[in-house]
């Protein structure tokens, strides 16, 4: 469990980050949403101590993490950065040998890590390991950079818009991917981003930013339902709250008994791919592979909080 | 550190040194071992403490540290003259003052936070012209308390001898200024629209650059004295084998590849969008050339003919070594005498000019519509 | 970038320095009649190597010194000295060699000495504006990253910043060593041992054979180094 306890950093005037308190549970993902300049980053990087808080402190599994050597304690936490950050003058594979080098790992450790972790993130060792940052492509970039900050086994994982540098297509296999590696590796992940739908399908609890302070700390289906002010609920925005909603679904959670006709959906589908499966099909219900189905009605009684 | 930063600390040490070495040399004659003479001894020591609180002072972290700094060089420079003029009174007719290295020492740490000072305060352009000004009108004040120094003494045997070889320094460098100007900008141009001779005159024109400079100064007295023999009117148009015609051209020609670099890497820096803009508003190539590139090239093109003016007026020197004549005559003449004030009385004056070209035209530069300092 | 004309030009300097007569022919209509054609008061390729020590004592010094410079006052510990450095190196260049030069002759004689004073002085500039440079250019994200993976100041400095910084240090210090050749010369005003020697001798007889010599000399030295130099950062890059 990671606690940030009354977080400030103050420039002259300007309250970049005002008295945060945050606490992040093991194996879980937060994620902090704000416009810029809401000082998302700079309380990301109070965490790590690339910035040193002017109040406050963060424990890291009960450990006041003043007490440590920033050096020291930025090794036991990964951090992804959206330009990547990748070291031009190294190969891949010693890119994401960094951390383990930092800390000494014996040579044949690192080397089965790198392999393990390239393949995790569906890159080949042998192809991908020896090439150069300039030689791959946004996507495996970024992939790269996960794979370093996660060599290590980081006890949290920071991220500052992971995602930031990749288009549209790319972005969404990206987001599914770490979901995936989070749930296999049980990370624990803090996460900045400014796009709230991201911070909805990725987080189990999303902190609202605005100013320095934080507005609203929930899960993403209390942001939905209850924004807790006017800045809240702007930046969750009007439209497509219920998809959105339903997207927070799994549709195994709606399943009835019975049969129906059609192409039956994947167990690992949200309530609102269900949805707009039936609408696409136009269809009353739809089987749920392995048995039971989905009824339109369901879906729409579902669609809001 | 409430009273003092680290460059204060810094530059107490040489300011230290200034007053613990032999502030300045007295020498029997122009070529003697100078006697050493500290500060104290020649003003005696309240004088001595007054000069020390104020260069203390200018050391201190305070907003006064520009004026107190300014005021300090104009006394350090003022003390060396009127030090002079007291040693003087007891010695023997040709007795010289020379400075010392304490004098050295302590005006180089003055004029370091003299330097420091005015660089935090980012002065504008007109200021910085302002301040130039200001500087040579104090030191044409200063230099009237220096008539026992060694330098002027050196000045004063050859008066007239000094202007006409600043003259002929200045035509030195200007002329071979303005001929590559002329020159070297077309040729920018040119090669910047023709790629294909971009390599050839690249590569012509940074062999030149290696060609060290006694040598090319040398290398050349042979086509000029071909040209003052065989070309009708040459000799009298003042081209000859020795003087100022070799030192012309080789200036000329270390003078092209900033000037030629420069143009075209403005030319290319020119935003593509801007041209495509003038062309799609139908200027004609000539336009477009004249009315958009080129003032938008300007500052980059300015910045290599500053750096070819500041260049020209230090390797003008080298010229008094093919009799072309000026301020390197006297270095030379000092180097072959051993007599560092004659040294100094060509160097100081070539750094000086040196020195106000880069601010004059740093600060046209900076003037020039559009930018923003 | 084409090898051969930098090997021809290698090939054909090696073959003056060890069978200079071959040349004699070419230089001949430069000397005046009756005087040598082939500098003879000392070995051309002792001269040669002279030269090329007086350069290397200085630039190897001048490159430590300014690496070094650069780094600190990019430091919490140096900040204070950046505004001045930056005005230094800016005005250092309006000082000439040539003044350099005649200007430590009064503190260290006559000699070597004050060549390779003046040198190393002289070198340090453009060396220590490259750094600066170089430390300026490098990308912020790849900064932040050494830091976010937990490298101490020394190890981001050593593994990071220094590597992706060298290419431009280079640039650096091949533009002063071509500038210290050149430079170098001017020494033999003061009697520092080295190509100059030739020049000047050239100079004061008036035999060209010996300017042209000494020139050129110098000149493919400058362009062989140059393009040693750009060999180099073009590998590390």
């Amino acid at each position: 469990m990671i606690g940030l306890h009354n977080l400030s950093k103050h420039y002259d005037d300007l309250r970049a980050v005002d008295d945060v308190s945050l606490s992040i549970e093991t194996g879980s993902v937060v994620a902090i949403v704000g416009t810029s300049g809401s000082g998302k980053s700079t309380l990301l990087r109070l965490v790590n101590r690339l910035i040193e808080p002017t109040a406050g402190h963060v424990t890291l599994n009960g450990q006041d993490t003043r007490d440590m050597p920033a050096f020291e304690l930025r090794r036991r936490i990964g951090y992804v950065i959206q330009d990547h950050g990748l070291f031009p003058h190294w190969t891949v594979a010693r890119n994401i040998a960094t951390v383990p080098r930092l800390l000494g790992w014996p040579k044949d450790k690192i080397r089965a890590r790198v392999e393990e972790l390239l393949r995790l993130l569906s890159l080949d060792p042998a192809t991908i390991g020896p090439r150069f940052p300039h030689q791959l492509s946004g996507g495996q970039m970024q992939r790269v950079g996960v794979a370093r900050a996660l060599a290590a086994r980081p006890e949290l994982l920071l991220m500052d818009e992971p995602f930031g540098a990749l288009d549209p297509v790319l972005r969404g296999k990206a987001q599914a991917d770490l979901r995936a590696i989070q749930q296999t590796l049980g990370s624990t992940i803090l996460l900045v981003t400014h796009d709230m739908a991201e911070a909805i399908r990725l987080s189990d609890r999303v902190a609202v930013m605005r100013a320095g302070r934080v507005e609203q700390f929930g899960t993403p289906a209390e942001i939905l339902s209850r924004p807790a002010t006017a800045f809240v609920r702007d930046l969750v925005g009007e439209g497509e709250r219920a998809f959105r909603f339903l997207s927070l679904i799994p549709a195994t959670d709606l399943a009835e008994e019975g049969a129906a006709s059609g192409q039956p959906l994947p167990r690992t589908a949200t309530a609102s791919e269900a949805l707009d499966a039936l609408i696409w099909q136009n269809a009353e219900a739809l089987p749920l592979e392995g048995g039971g189905r989905i009824s339109r009605a369901a879906l729409l009684r579902a669609g809001h909080p | 550190m409430r009273y003092a930063d680290r460059l204060g600390l810094v530059l107490a040490l040489p300011l230290i040194a200034g007053f613990a070495l032999p502030f300045a040399g007295l020498r029997p004659n122009r070529i003697a071992a100078p006697v050493a003479e500290w500060l104290p001894h020649i003003f005696g020591w309240p004088a001595a403490a007054g000069v020390a609180l104020v260069a203390v002072a200018a050391l201190a972290r305070s907003p006064l540290r520009l004026p107190l700094a300014a005021l300090a060089v104009a006394g350090w420079l003022a003390l060396l003259g009127l030090g002079a003029s007291r040693l003087a009174e007891d010695a023997p007719a040709y007795a010289r003052v020379s400075p010392g290295a304490g004098f050295w020492l302590g005006l180089v740490a003055l004029v370091l936070l003299l330097a420091d000072a005015l660089a935090r305060r980012k002065p504008a352009p007109v200021a910085r012209l302002a301040l130039l000004a200001a500087t040579v009108a104090v030191l044409a004040l200063v230099l009237r308390l220096w008539p026992d120094v060694s330098v002027l003494q050196e000045y004063a045997a050859r008066r007239a001898s000094f202007w006409a070889e600043a003259q002929r320094h200045v035509a030195l460098a200007l002329g071979s200024f303005a001929a590559a100007v002329v020159a070297g900008v077309p040729l920018g141009i040119a090669i910047q629209r023709t790629p294909r001779l971009h390599l050839p005159v690249m590569n012509v024109l940074t062999a030149i650059q290696t060609v060290p400079s006694i040598a090319l100064f040398g290398l050349l007295i042979l086509p000029l004295g071909w040209v003052a023999a065989n070309v009708p009117g040459a000799r009298a148009a003042g081209i000859g084998g020795i003087g100022m015609a070799p030192a012309l051209v080789a200036l000329f020609l270390y003078a092209l590849l900033p000037i030629v670099t420069n143009t075209v890497a403005g030319l290319r820096a020119v935003p593509p969008s801007v041209s495509e803009a003038a062309r799609g508003m139908g200027l004609a190539p000539r336009q477009r050339l004249l009315r958009v590139d080129m003032p938008l090239a300007l500052p980059v093109i300015l910045t290599g003919a500053r750096i070819v003016l500041v260049q020209n007026i230090g390797l003008a020197t080298i010229g008094a070594l093919i009799g072309a004549g000026g301020f390197g005559t006297f270095v030379f003449q000092g180097l072959g005498q051993t007599a560092p004030d004659l040294i100094l009385l060509g160097a100081l004056p070539t750094v000086a000019l040196a020195f106000a070209a880069q601010v004059i035209f740093d600060a046209l530069i900076d003037l020039l519509p559009g930018r923003r300092p | 970038m084409k090898r051969w004309p930098a090997l021809v030009l290698l090939a054909a300097m090696l073959a003056f320095l060890l069978r200079p007569a071959l040349f004699v022919p070419l230089l001949a209509p430069l000397a005046p009649e009756g005087a040598p054609v082939i500098y003879d008061r000392a070995g051309l390729l002792s001269l040669t190597l002279a030269h090329l020590a007086l350069v290397a004592g200085a630039m190897v010094p001048a490159t430590l010194v300014a690496v070094a410079l650069g780094i600190f006052v990019r430091r919490p510990a140096g900040e204070a000295f950046l505004p001045l450095s930056r005005v230094v190196t800016g005005f250092g260049q309006t000082f000439p060699p040539v003044a350099v030069l005649a200007l430590t002759v009064p503190v260290l004689g006559f000699g070597t000495w004050p060549t390779l004073l003046a040198l190393f002085l002289y070198g340090l500039l453009p060396v220590f504006e490259n750094t600066l440079a170089a430390f300026s250019a490098l990308p912020p994200s790849v900064v932040e990253a050494a830091r976010g993976t937990g490298m101490t100041p020394r190890q981001r400095l050593w593994q990071v910043e220094l590597p992706l910084a060298l290419p431009l240090i280079l640039d650096g210090v091949r533009t002063a060593t071509v500038i210290s050749l050149s430079t170098a010369t001017i020494g033999s005003v003061v009697a520092a041992r080295g190509l100059g020697e030739v020049i000047i001798a050239g100079l004061t007889s008036q035999n060209l054979a010996f300017v042209a010599q000494g020139g050129v000399l110098v000149a493919v030295l400058a362009i062989l180094l140059a393009q040693g130099f750009a060999l180099l950062s073009a590998r590390l890059r």
